[in-house]
């Protein structure tokens, strides 16, 4: 009883002898308590698991709080960097996107050249577009191996021809320039003829003229070189795109829109040298038919044929 | 029954939080030990008993959090609970500044038994340079937010009904 008495008086004294005493004891025993120490780990987790839900909770709906209060700065700060990123990146696309259509179009040139190995082909930048007088200024010139009467073309058709060879620069008289004319025939028929620019022309529309009365000109016929001028033969000038007029006279007329978009190129090829094949000259099936003309056209040998127009002959078939 | 409950509560969020938050408030390594604010809180307010019990449960979930031997941060927490306890009883003023001061040297007491404990169990421990540079400003970083944790104990207090406050 004097000891109960005793423990009672001094009850919180007691409590921590046997509590530093239960501490000492697992300190002593370690990490490896096993049952006791796996129980009370077990029993504290439990035990904590709602607080720790609670405070993620808390924490969360704190998060969300002021980020409800700063989305506003957030959106607009992140609105001023995207302004930002799309003015820089604005250029640079401008630029990308030139640079892939100058790809196609370099591409589709270089698929060109390709397809018609008998040329010997300078490509050539165009420098100045003159629309109203139908003249083109291409980048390159006599010391380029340029010359007067050098025929000018593209992947989409005939273009014009060259009428002024400068060290560096090139004149060259479009299909629309009035002094422009082209040996032609229809590529159905193969009814020649001559096709000329009328020089005041906006509709950009040519004529085709010294039809034969007889010859079977239709609409959305094809027109191409004759291969009885500077140009060499086969190549698509345009189409034609009206009856022809004059009928009852000797020779007919008829318009021809042009297959190239000459004042939309920025890439031209001037024909340096061409090799003209008997079927360009008299077309495949007619080769089979009359093969007479197509041997005289291209001689004996099929060799390279060097287009060497006369002034005359620059300007008129 | 409810008061009970209520009080292990604070000390379990204490102990969660002391493992989890507070490491996102620390200078140069130093965070207020809570659970040492915590046990004078309730020395002051309950006596020596409830202290130490307090001491038991906020160090078992320390010693469990921070994966340390079990007993570890119970017995020195229960050696502040008990000091502190028996102090109070001879304290004879309520200013705030004694409060800090209080849970100043429980805080350094505390942090000294941790260290020497560790010490003891790994004798290759830093002891003196980590109660130096770790002990010291944490002790001081206790003491500096004790006011705003005796405010929020003492409306938790309020809210559970008692009039009095732990503190006062």
């Amino acid at each position: 009883v004097p000891l109960l008495s005793r423990i009672r008086d001094h009850r919180p004294t007691v409590v921590y002898v046997v509590l530093v005493a239960l501490s000492v004891a697992s300190l002593a025993a370690g990490k490896e308590a096993g049952v006791v120490t796996n129980g009370l780990r077990t029993a504290v987790s439990v035990a904590a698991t709602p607080f720790l839900l609670a405070m993620n909770a808390a924490a969360d709906a704190g998060s969300a709080g002021v980020e409800f209060f700063t989305a506003y700065g957030k959106a607009r700060e992140e609105a001023d960097m995207l302004r930002g990123q799309l003015a820089r990146a604005m250029p640079k696309m401008v630029a990308l996107r030139e640079v892939r259509a100058e790809n196609e179009r370099l591409r589709a040139m270089l698929g060109f050249r390709d397809k018609v190995s008998g040329l010997d082909l300078v490509p050539a930048e165009v420098s100045v577009i003159g629309w109203f007088e139908g003249t083109l200024i291409i980048d390159q010139g006599s010391v380029h191996g340029i010359r007067e009467s050098m025929c000018v073309l593209s992947p989409e058709g005939i273009i014009g021809v060259v009428t002024k060879a400068e060290p560096y620069q090139s004149l060259v008289y479009t299909l629309h320039h009035a002094d422009c004319r082209i040996g032609s025939m229809i590529e159905r028929t193969r009814a020649h003829g001559v096709v000329r620019g009328s020089g005041s022309d906006f509709t950009q529309i040519c004529q085709m003229e010294y039809i034969d009365s007889d010859a079977d000109v239709r609409v959305n016929d094809r027109v191409v070189t004759s291969g009885s001028s500077v140009f060499p033969a086969g190549y698509l000038i345009g189409y034609i795109s009206a009856p022809p007029e004059g009928e009852g006279s000797l020779l007919k007329t008829a318009l021809v829109q042009p297959a190239a978009q000459v004042y939309q190129l920025d890439e031209v090829f001037v024909l340096r040298e061409a090799t003209t094949r008997p079927e360009q000259l008299a077309g495949p099936g007619a080769a089979r038919g009359r093969g007479a003309p197509v041997e005289q056209a291209a001689g004996p040998d099929d060799e390279p044929l060097i287009v060497q127009p006369s002034l005359q002959e620059r300007y008129a078939p | 029954m409810r008061r009970n409950l209520a009080w292990a509560a604070v000390i379990i969020t204490a102990a969660l939080l002391q493992t989890t938050w507070l490491d996102e408030i620390s200078v140069s390594g130093a965070r207020p030990d809570l659970m040492a604010i915590i046990v004078v809180y309730f020395a002051l307010a309950s006596g020596s008993e409830r202290a130490m019990a307090t001491g038991v449960l906020g160090g078992l979930f320390q010693d469990m959090a921070s994966n340390y031997v079990l007993g570890h941060h119970v017995l020195s927490l229960v050696t502040v609970g008990y000091v502190v306890g028996r102090v109070s009883r001879r304290l004879v003023t309520d200013h705030p500044g004694v409060k800090a001061a209080l849970v100043f040297c429980a805080s350094l007491v505390n942090g000294v038994l941790v260290t020497l404990v560790l010490f003891v169990q790994n004798p290759d421990t830093a002891a003196v340079s980590t109660v130096v540079s770790r002990t010291v400003p944490t002790a001081f970083y206790t003491a500096l937010v004790t006011p705003l944790v005796f405010f929020v104990l003492d409306w938790l207090a309020g809210l559970g009904g008692r009039q009095e406050s732990y503190a006062q």
